[in-house]
This record gives C-alpha cells, sequence and structure tokens, in this order.
C-alpha cells in the first residue's frame, strides 16, 4: 500500500487498523505457540510459554501503535472528536463564544478591508509612490485664503524648466463636452484637457494606438484625443477600428466643434483625474504666456529617480520664496504646494475611515474580552473533572491538549463565521456607502486584516481557554476535589479577575455609545438645519450646449424657451434656471472687488465670495427670502446697465452696520464693467450643511460668454419631480435632437448626497455600539452567573438562617450595578478626555453634550439591571437545602 | 535481547529486518525466525521491537505489506523489500562497514 494511503487509513478509519494490529499480533503469538508444540511442549505450557515471551498482546498493541508516525494525526483526530462532544454538550457557552468570537472577527475585517483598500492600497499606477499632486495656495498676506487653487500656465512652465527633483510634471484639467459619435443619444461626458506629459507621468500604456504625445500639444494642440475603456465599450461596441475615427467634440468653451482624430484607448481602470473621465485631449499650453493671474489647471508629477518627496517638497519651497521675491505683484503669499497622489485622493476620506477603524478596534476589545471571561467560567466550571482526572494518572499534556483543541475549534468555528459576517458586511457597506469615498472598487476582504484579526482573537482564546488548564495541572488535586466555592483564594481572585474584565467591557461599551450619541445628535442637527430655501419637490436638469451650435445669443434664447416649455408641463408649478444648485458644490473659488475698498496684492479684487448667476423668478421659485432693497426685474442684466444682488452673510461680512444697496462691484479684471447693489437677500448654503459663504447673485443673461452655455434648469412640481425628468427630456428633444440633458437631480437626491457621510458614520457607530453594548449585557449576565454559582453555599446558609428571597436578589442585583457603574464611571470620564476626536465630525454639538451623556448614562445603567436580573433571581429562587448540600 | 540490548541496536535492527527481507518476503514471525536462524541464536528479536520497527519501514516506505496465508492457514500480514528499501539498505550497509571499520581500528590502537 502506498504512503499516502497508509496515512489516510490511518486517520479515517483507525479501528479498522488497530484490528489489523491485533491480527498480526495474534498471528504471531499463534505461531510461537506452534513452534513450542512441535518442540515437544504440551498444549497449555506451549501457549503460556509463548505468551510470556511475547509480554503481553495489549502492551504490543500499544507500543506498536505508539511507533507508527500517524499516531499524532490519528490523536489529533479523536481530540478533536471528543472536543466536539463536550462541546455539544454545553450549548449555551459554545455558541456565545462562537457569536463573540465572529462579530469580533466579522465587524473588524469588514471595516478594515474598506480602511485598507481606500487608505492602503496603492493606486494603479506605475511606482505610485513617486507620483505628486501640486496645485497652489493663498495665504492671507496676498489679500486671499484659500488652501487649494488651480495653476496658471507660466506657474507651469517655471516649475517645469528649474524644478530637478521631477522626472516630468503635467498639467490636467476637465471639461464637460458634448458627444454625439458613436452609438446612443447624444451623451455630455467628463474630458481630461491634459498636457501629453500626463501619459509619461503616469505611464499607462495604451491598449489601442497610443496616447497623446508631446508632438500634440503646444500653443496650438493637434485635434486627437485618446478614449477611455469605458467610452470606447458604450459608444463604440469596442470595436478596434475606432482608432483613426474622427469624431466631433461639442465644447463650451470653443467657437468651433472640436474634431478630433482618435488616436488610441486606455486599458480598463484608468480614468486619471477622476472616475468619471472619459477621454482626454491636449491642452492648449503656451509658454510665451506671461500673466500670472489665470489659473485654470492642476498637475500632477513624477519624482526623478533618487529623489524623495521631502527633497522636492523642500526645493518647491525654497522656489516659491525666490518668486515672491520676482514676482512680488503676484507670489507674495500665493504659490505651488505639492503633496503626495494618494493623499489627495483620499485626504478628505482619512478622518472618518480612522475614526471608523478606532471605533471597531474597540468592538474587537470587548468580544475578546467577553471571549476571555466566558472561557474563564468554563475553566472553572470544570476544575473538578479536571483534578479528578489528573488524579487518576492523566497526563498533563493530554489534558492540556483536550483544552487546546476545544479552543482551537472554538476559534475556527467563530473564524469561519466571522469571516462570513466579515464578507455580507463589506458588501453591505458598499451598497450603502455614502458615494463620496473614493476608490471603493478595489475593495475586497483583505488577507492581510483576516491574518491579524483572526490572529489576535486566537490568541485570546487559546490564552484564557488553556490558563485553567495550566492552574489545574499545576495544583494539588486535592483543592479541587474539596469544597471549592470562595474559600480558596484562586476562585476569589479570579472572580476578582472576571469582575475586572467585565468593568472594562462596560467602559469601551460606554465609550462607543457615548460617540455613538453624539453623531446622531451632530446628524439631527443637519437634517432639521434650514438651508435657506424651500427644499420641497425640486427638481434640477444640467444642460450644456456646445459652442458649435449655440452661439451666446442662441444660447440665452434657448434657455429662455426651454423654462417656458418646462414651465407648462403637465405638475409644474414654476420653473427657472440657476448655474448652480444649493447645497452641491464645494467650490468656494469666486472673487470680486468693491469698488472704492483697496485690491489684494495678488488680483485686482478685494473680497472673496461665491458667485450665482440667477434666471428670472428664482428667488420667488426657490422661496429665498428677499431682506432689503428688490429683486432682479424680468429681463434685466444687459452689459449696460449691470445690477447684483448680495446675501446676508456677504452683507455682514463687508457692510458690517452700512446698507450695500448702491455700493458697486465687479467681477473679473480692472476693466470690467461695475454693477450697482439693488437688494440683499436670504443666505442660502449653498456650499454643504452649517457652511455659510458670501454670495453674490447676478441675472443669468450677465452671464460672461465662456459660461453661458451651461446652466441648470431648476423645476418645482406638485408632487414628487422625479417623473418630471421624462417630459423635460421631451421637450429638449423637441427643441433641438443633437441636445442631451446632462444630468438630473431631485433637491432630495442632493439632500441626501451631502448627508451621505455622516449619515454613513452615524449608521455604523450605532451598530458598534449596540453590539458593544449587546456583549458588555452578556458580560455582566455572564459575571453575576458564574458569582452566583461560586456562592451557592452562601447563599443556601443566609436562607437557611432566614433571608428572603428578595434580599439574596437585591445583593446581587447591587453588585451587578456596582460593577455597571463602575463601568460607566470609567466609560464616561475616557469619553469626556477622548472624545475631542470626534469633533471634527459633530455638527453644532459640543463633545461634552451633557444630554447625551446623561441619556447613555441611564441607558447602560438600564442595562446593566437588565443583564444582572436573571442571575439575582435565580439565586433568589435557590433551595436552601439543595444548596447546603451540593459540594 | 534484553530491553538495554534493543534501544541501542534499534537502527541496526532496521538494517537486519531489511536484509531478511532482500532474501525473500516474510511475515512478522518469519522475520524474528528468520534472523535467529541466520544469527546461529546469537540475536533473538524481542517482539516489543520487531513490530513497530516492521511499521515504521513500512510508513517509511522501505518496505510493502500484503495480506496472505501464512503456513498454518492463517491469515497473516506479509512484508516485502521495496526498491526504496533496497537503495536504503545498501546506503545502511555502507555506513555499517565504516562505522565497524571505524570502531575496529579503535580497538586495535596500542
Amino acid at each position: 500500500m502506498s504512503r499516502p494511503r497508509l496515512w489516510l487509513r490511518a486517520l479515517l478509519r483507525p479501528r479498522a487498523v488497530e484490528r489489523e494490529i491485533r491480527e498480526e499480533l495474534l498471528h504471531h503469538l499463534e505461531m510461537e505457540t506452534q513452534k513450542n508444540l512441535r518442540a515437544g511442549m504440551a498444549p497449555e505450557d506451549a501457549r503460556r510459554k509463548a505468551m510470556v515471551d511475547f509480554g503481553g498482546v495489549e502492551r504490543f498493541q500499544e507500543q506498536t501503535r505508539d511507533a507508527r508516525p500517524t499516531r499524532m494525526l490519528e490523536d489529533a483526530a479523536k481530540d478533536v472528536r471528543l472536543a466536539v462532544r463536550r462541546l455539544a454538550q454545553s450549548p449555551g457557552f459554545s455558541v456565545l463564544t462562537v457569536v463573540t468570537l465572529a462579530l469580533g472577527i466579522g465587524a473588524t475585517t469588514a471595516i478594515f478591508s474598506v480602511v485598507s483598500g481606500v487608505l492602503l492600497e496603492p493606486l494603479p499606477y506605475d511606482e505610485p509612490g513617486n507620483l505628486v499632486y501640486i496645485d497652489s495656495y493663498f495665504l492671507p498676506e496676498s489679500g486671499f485664503d484659500f488652501s487649494e487653487y488651480p495653476v496658471g500656465s507660466p506657474e507651469y512652465f517655471d516649475y517645469r524648466n528649474a524644478s530637478r527633483s521631477m522626472e516630468e510634471v503635467a498639467a490636467v484639467s476637465t471639461e464637460a463636452v458634448t458627444l454625439t459619435a458613436g452609438e446612443g443619444d447624444p451623451e455630455v461626458v467628463r474630458a481630461g484637457w491634459v498636457s501629453p506629459s500626463m501619459f509619461t507621468v503616469l505611464r499607462t500604456p495604451p491598449l489601442l494606438g497610443r496616447t497623446l504625445v508631446e508632438a500634440d500639444g503646444g500653443p496650438q494642440p493637434q485635434a486627437v484625443t485618446v478614449l477611455s475603456f469605458d467610452l470606447w465599450q458604450r459608444r463604440f461596441g469596442g470595436d478596434s477600428t475606432v482608432v483613426g475615427q474622427v469624431i466631433d467634440l461639442g465644447v463650451e468653451v470653443s467657437e468651433e466643434p472640436l474634431r478630433t482624430e482618435v488616436v488610441g484607448v486606455m486599458p480598463p481602470g484608468f480614468s486619471h483625474p477622476g472616475p468619471g473621465v472619459q477621454l482626454w485631449v491636449p491642452l492648449p499650453l503656451d509658454p510665451a504666456r506671461t500673466w500670472r493671474g489665470g489659473h485654470w489647471f492642476t498637475m500632477v508629477g513624477r519624482l526623478a529617480d533618487g529623489v524623495s518627496f521631502e527633497d522636492a517638497d523642500a526645493e518647491m519651497k525654497a522656489m516659491m520664496e525666490q518668486w515672491a521675491v520676482t514676482y512680488p505683484d503676484h507670489h507674495v503669499g500665493h504659490g505651488l504646494a505639492m503633496k503626495p497622489l494618494l493623499d489627495h485622493e483620499v485626504g478628505e476620506a482619512r478622518p472618518a475611515l480612522l475614526l471608523l477603524l478606532g471605533s471597531v478596534a474597540f468592538v474587537l476589545l470587548v468580544a475578546c474580552a467577553n471571549v476571555a471571561s466566558l472561557l474563564l467560567a468554563r475553566g472553572e466550571a470544570r476544575r473538578r473533572e479536571v483534578a479528578v482526572r489528573i488524579a487518576l494518572g492523566a497526563g498533563r499534556m493530554r489534558i492540556l491538549r483536550e483544552l487546546l483543541t476545544e479552543s482551537l475549534l472554538l476559534s475556527l468555528a467563530g473564524g469561519a463565521l466571522g469571516l462570513l459576517l466579515a464578507w455580507g458586511g463589506v458588501h453591505l457597506l458598499l451598497a450603502v456607502q455614502p458615494g463620496n469615498l473614493p476608490r471603493l472598487e478595489g475593495v475586497g476582504i483583505d488577507g492581510r486584516v483576516l491574518a491579524f484579526t483572526a490572529g489576535a482573537v486566537l490568541l485570546t482564546t487559546l490564552l484564557f481557554g488553556l490558563m485553567p488548564a495550566l492552574k489545574e495541572s499545576g495544583s494539588r488535586p486535592g483543592d479541587a476535589l474539596r469544597d471549592s466555592s470562595l474559600r480558596t483564594t484562586a476562585s476569589r481572585a479570579r472572580l476578582r479577575f472576571r469582575r475586572g474584565i467585565v468593568v472594562a467591557e462596560v467602559a469601551l461599551g460606554v465609550l462607543l455609545v457615548v460617540g455613538a450619541g453624539l453623531m446622531a445628535r451632530s446628524f439631527r442637527n443637519l437634517l432639521v438645519e434650514d438651508p435657506g430655501f424651500q427644499t420641497a419637490n425640486l427638481l434640477f436638469a444640467r444642460f450644456s450646449l456646445p459652442a458649435a451650435d449655440y452661439s451666446p445669443e442662441e444660447s440665452l434664447a434657448f434657455y429662455d424657451r426651454l423654462v417656458r416649455e418646462t414651465a407648462g408641463l403637465p405638475g409644474v408649478v414654476g420653473a427657472s434656471l440657476i448655474d448652480r444648485p444649493p447645497l452641491l458644490w464645494e467650490d468656494q473659488n469666486g472673487r470680486f472687488h468693491i469698488e472704492g475698498r483697496p485690491v489684494a496684492a495678488t488680483a485686482p479684487s478685494c473680497c472673496v465670495g461665491s458667485l450665482v448667476f440667477a434666471g428670472d423668478g428664482l428667488f420667488e421659485l426657490l422661496g429665498i427670502p428677499l431682506v432689503r432693497g428688490r429683486l432682479f426685474l424680468p429681463g434685466e442684466g444687459r452689459p449696460d446697465a449691470p445690477v447684483a444682488l448680495v446675501d446676508e452673510a456677504a452683507a455682514a461680512r463687508y457692510w458690517p452696520g452700512q446698507d450695500p444697496i448702491g455700493q458697486r462691484i465687479r467681477v473679473g479684471d480692472e476693466n470690467s464693467p461695475h454693477a450697482a447693489v439693488v437688494g440683499v437677500v436670504g443666505a442660502v448654503t449653498y456650499d454643504g450643511p452649517g457652511v455659510e459663504f458670501p454670495t453674490l447673485y447676478f441675472p443669468q443673461r450677465a452671464t460672461p460668454h465662456f459660461a453661458i452655455r451651461s446652466q441648470y434648469l431648476v423645476l418645482r412640481s406638485a408632487g414628487d419631480p422625479a417623473p418630471l425628468v421624462e417630459g423635460v427630456r421631451g421637450v429638449v428633444r423637441a427643441m433641438d435632437s443633437r441636445q442631451a440633458v446632462a444630468g438630473t437631480l431631485t433637491m432630495k437626491e442632493i439632500q441626501a448626497r451631502s448627508l451621505a457621510r455622516p449619515r454613513f458614520i452615524l449608521t455604523l457607530l450605532g451598530v458598534f455600539a449596540t453590539v458593544a453594548l449587546v456583549l458588555g449585557a452578556i458580560g455582566i449576565y455572564g459575571v453575576i452567573a458564574y458569582a452566583v454559582a461560586l456562592r451557592v453555599g452562601e447563599i443556601g446558609i443566609r436562607r437557611a438562617l432566614g433571608a428572603k428571597g428578595g434580599e439574596v436578589q437585591g445583593m446581587l442585583l447591587k453588585e451587578g450595578m456596582v460593577l455597571t457603574g463602575i463601568g460607566l464611571a470609567l466609560g464616561l470620564a475616557a469619553s469626556l478626555a477622548g472624545t475631542r476626536v470626534l469633533a471634527g465630525f459633530l455638527h453644532e454639538v459640543g463633545a461634552t453634550d451633557l444630554p447625551t451623556y446623561a441619556l447613555v448614562g441611564i441607558g447602560v445603567l438600564v442595562v446593566g439591571v437588565t443583564a444582572a436580573w436573571l442571575p439575582a433571581r435565580r439565586a433568589a429562587a435557590v433551595d436552601p437545602l439543595e444548596a447546603l448540600r451540593t459540594p | 535481547m534484553t530491553d538495554r540490548q534493543a534501544d541501542l541496536l534499534q537502527g541496526t535492527l532496521d538494517l537486519l529486518i531489511l536484509k531478511t527481507l532482500a532474501l525473500g518476503p516474510h511475515h512478522g514471525w518469519g522475520v524474528s525466525q528468520r534472523i535467529q536462524q541466520m544469527s546461529r541464536d546469537a540475536l533473538q528479536v524481542n517482539q516489543g521491537s520487531l513490530y513497530p520497527a516492521l511499521h515504521r519501514l513500512e510508513h517509511k516506505g522501505w518496505i510493502a505489506a500484503e495480506w496472505g496465508t501464512s503456513e498454518n492457514n492463517r491469515k497473516a500480514k506479509f512484508y516485502r523489500l521495496t526498491k526504496r528499501g533496497q537503495a536504503q539498505l545498501d546506503a545502511e550497509r555502507e555506513q555499517w562497514d565504516r562505522f565497524s571499520a571505524a570502531v575496529a581500528l579503535i580497538l586495535e590502537a596500542e
């Protein structure tokens, strides 16, 4: 029989193998007997001699069995079977332990997988650690205060030529283009306007054809384009003959349609700078341009060989100091800054993810504590059994091995269940994720994480599963065999230890619950916050007209007609235009100048503010109140008599105590016209909940030509606005079949999006807090039940001496309350100290919010009482005679 | 053999078993008889050492076993040497020769 078969047989059919050994040995005995017979002995003597010589079949069977190398595995298989039977005998304990382990492993693994996929996974480019993102900043000394701002072409060229730290840099920006080529309706997509060097920086080779090359760029770039994989599949059917095709790109900013030749297709997964970019076109870049006031793209670069980020950063800082001297008009307090590309892509999500990671680590700790507690209790329960076995001669190793096997089985079961939970959890997270967590495409169960978590929990299980065994097998069996109860110091010490664990559990649970509670209050504040306008039943539809089809005047006419026709749709209460919807934009880059004020150092404007272009009737439609003065008149906004409205935030910041009406403001450079302020309207949170930024309004007709083709249609409907989308599309199709609705959003969707991240965090924290509380309750229950079990004798005596059930119950309840109380106090103290870390996420809620703490305190005490009540009641039901009799 | 001798000669026992089976297949009892015979009664293998050794060698793949019928018409497990066993036998034989030569040298030294 071959060796693998031998091994298998020994494992799976041990009894058959034993039988064979026995037969073989019996055969030997038989032969020996025969030999003795032939030598002339009497039959009984012959047999007896044979047996004496042989020495005993049983013993040899043992020895022979021992010599087989499969022995270890056979023993292990036996241990496993025994362990399974044992664990099945105490289902409550086994199930609790496995569930606790599973929760701990599952939750941690799921969250950490997301965190790891987003924060730790490298970017999908060659040597991504060497990629940096470069943009500019404005410090207050420049007259403005922007931590992030685009870059201009003189800055780009100066840096490119002077820097020795970079292998290559590229300019990157995006614009909307209307696409009619290929299959499908006309579509508005995001296009990358980039310098060809972007492909050199990122180093991703094309799937078909070629990428953009240096010769394609320059002040007058070649009319070429590279497509993304998605676009190629979606509109060109994955046909490889697309290379060489000429397609038209409708662009807002250029008067001619961009007639480009497709020169290549990129592989799947490539979409720099963002997930929606569908094609790339060379950005016009003229080294001869010297005006340093224009900024319209950002940069990406690759560090040169052997250059560290710190070196490149230092070089850039030194260069900026130089520029401040060389160009005092532009670069005092304004310059370029770099950060690793990964930081740029995920930076915003990092705090939230780290917070979640911290919370989940707590849950893991609580789970481990619970498991430790459960195992200690079980170890205690089996002390007597172990002692008896040792007294009867069982080897220490054997007992250790059995306990080890049990612990391992529990860990494996918990780990397997936890893995399932983690897998489900990751999918759930991806399904409910707020949509603004970057890089979620690559998230899956992470092997590193799984290994770490499983290892941590395994360690706990093994440690606390083995501790009783190690202690017992060393102690004198007599101790355990005698009456245990609280007379032995070892038991008392164990009880103290368990109490300590439970207090720690409760404290951690309290931390989580406080965190969740604070987030909940913050979320509620966000929900009920008044954004400054009426939010019910609003629909926003985005449009982007290509310059090839529409001159500025034609655009105005198009939008006028659009408003008229859609206002007449059934169910529509009113229609107007706005250049960007409230709550959605995250762009606070506008600058303007108030006549008579001093100019800033780096630009011909004094002040910052958001600019919004409002169509006729917008304020009435949205319900933005007029505070002073008047609103725009219909048709107002012609270039000869420009007017403007300011909001209360602007009025408060720039005209405190004064009347802004009549003041003249200007947007753009010194040659732009001044507009007169004719009224003050209520503030609207355009830039996300809780953000109040000064806002200026201009009539839609006054929109500069380069931006006039892009608008949002605003509709308010009588009921749910979603069904209106079809109607709007129909109107557009009838007006001009070449144009497309670029996108639609209802106000509900916008609100949900802006609240998505806090809601996500809150949900998760809520789940963690609940899990922690449940585990803590189990812990308290366990400890009180344990105390009862240990003190059965004492309770019996008390009852026999006349104590009523209620008194005994009260005594134990009090014990439970004390434990909960200490844990609560510790937890609250830790919260006060630690929830500062939550401050960045809280909206109008202090980290030491009293009502939240009070509520948490009451809640936790209630949980503690409930958990202690059941075992306490059981103590009250203890029959004194039974209790005294039980050793 | 006494237990002490058995311990000392475990490795040697393997060698003897392999050699015995090289001369032809046997069951366990047969191997013990052959060894006794060939050593002219000088070596009597203790059953307590023999069967563990046989099982060990089987698990190492140096001998293979088959169930058959023995001389007295009873079911018995027969062992034979495998090719790997033959190679092992040659290797151990060489080792044994070198070892005993070295011991002889020492014993002859003045």
